[in-house]
């Protein structure tokens, strides 16, 4: 009968009485549906990933526990729980890192950027300690850790096409060599409207001899300030920008950038800032700034006048 | 390559002498690579062709000027013109040589490190793996392309300046810590012509309109006033037609106590 599902009787099998036929379909006219893939993950690279803190595969079964290495700090394991993608960092200076950017290179890997804010092998006991202690307050969601990548479309949600990305870099990650460029790791604070910035400068930021170039610690300042008044309102430019320079910044000491958002008026937002060392006991710069909260039209039009 | 280009120019100078059209007469710059080479200053200056491929010849004699000074033993002068500058750059670039002739302006070379740039610091063992932030990105063209040329008398610095790729901060514009790294570099340039060694001590930059990744700007800075141990000065950087303002900074620079310099090394 015709109804019944078509025969193949004229296709070419493996064997005589074998048609070759796929299996029929439900009814016809309708798609065959098709086999979820399961991506298998062996349980040594199950283990890898574990240990760099990637994400393990669809359907492979359920991890075993994060174990904790011995010489992890005490914030590691309570965070691991907690930070956004399971990310656990088992100590940077732990033998099992076969890579530095461990967890990057995992989302590399499933297609994702690469994440930046992230400890590697450069950063210094100092910035491993207090990147501890921030990932300890991320626990209870007051703060929240902001990644970081090498092109500014991918950290404009919905902007994250392939076609649309040219060989531009984010300037603050443009430097390749690990730990010779801009180490910083940035943490939001949305009822406090304040971010605040680790920073470690690397050997190729020098200024004069020994110190980091007044540029860097500009380009650190604007980029603080910056998210701290994206996070407040939305698209924004820098208008003004007011740098105190106190105490010159050597390279590869650790500092950190507190910036918040003093007041908003209509369109502007008006935010301070302050750089200071580790212990607090060093006020390295101080800072002001205005920032314009963008027209949408205007953005557009300044857009498709430079493309 | 750039002795095969005077070969087959018609006002060749002789093989042998480097004559590059980079400066004019006395007064080239200490620690500069010419300066070092002990070039007659007769054979430097005024031997600017005018041939129609003056782009190749501009980047072909800036890479013959590079080789001979790495093959000495020098370190290499970025300053200078290659593939990656547009004719805007170019266009400007040799506009100022042509008012290098005279004296009254003088190109300021620039290393990537810098130990460089202090003249008698030219020593390779105090040079650890550092490099000077403006000259950090490796790729030709896709960091900072700029070059300075100093006026002493008019107490001015004036940077032509070209971002590259790897300086986005909006999309398709430079980064505004791009902007306060060059601005601050020409006022410390100026500062430092002025007054000797300085830090800077204060920099307020108004950022009027964006630049575009690949654009030519002229940053224009020049020292108003020295209260003792004190410069300040100002800068403003605009586009090659002089229509658009892209910012406008002040800055104080200070002298550096002495004590200073010591805890540092």
């Amino acid at each position: 009968m015709s109804t019944h599902a078509p025969t193949r009787a004229h296709v070419r099998g493996h064997w005589p009485a074998c048609s070759g036929a796929r299996r029929p379909r439900a009814r016809a006219g309708t798609p065959r549906p098709r086999r979820p893939v399961i991506q298998r993950v062996w349980p040594k690279q199950r283990r890898l990933l574990q240990r760099r803190g990637g994400r393990a595969a669809p359907e492979s079964p359920p991890p075993p526990p994060a174990r904790r290495h011995p010489r992890a700090g005490a914030g590691a394991a309570g965070a691991a729980a907690t930070e956004p993608g399971g990310r656990s960092r088992c100590g940077a200076r732990s033998r099992w890192r076969l890579e530095p950017r461990g967890a990057g290179a995992a989302g590399s890997q499933l297609g994702q950027s690469k994440d930046y804010a992230l400890p590697n092998a450069s950063w210094s006991q100092d910035m491993l300690d207090l990147y501890n202690r921030f990932l300890d307050m991320t626990k209870d969601g007051l703060w929240k850790r902001i990644p970081s990548y090498n092109n500014i479309l991918d950290h404009i949600p919905g902007k994250l096409t392939y076609e649309k990305r040219k060989d531009t870099r984010l300037f603050l990650r443009s430097i390749d060599a690990e730990g010779a460029g801009f180490e910083y790791v940035m943490f939001l604070n949305t009822s406090e409207k304040r971010v605040v910035c680790l920073f470690q400068p690397g050997s190729y930021l020098e200024g004069h001899p020994g110190f980091a170039h007044g540029g860097s610690i500009a380009t650190i300042i604007d980029s603080t300030i910056g998210s701290c008044a994206i996070s407040v309102a939305g698209k924004v430019m820098t208008a003004n920008l007011s740098i105190d320079y106190v105490n010159p910044v050597p390279l590869g000491s650790v500092v950190l950038v507190d910036s918040k958002a003093d007041k908003v008026e209509g369109r502007k937002v008006f935010l301070s800032c302050k750089m200071q060392s580790v212990d607090g006991n060093t006020l390295h710069a101080e800072a002001t700034a205005l920032f314009i909260q963008l027209d949408a039209t205007k953005a557009q039009k300044q857009q498709a006048s430079c493309q």
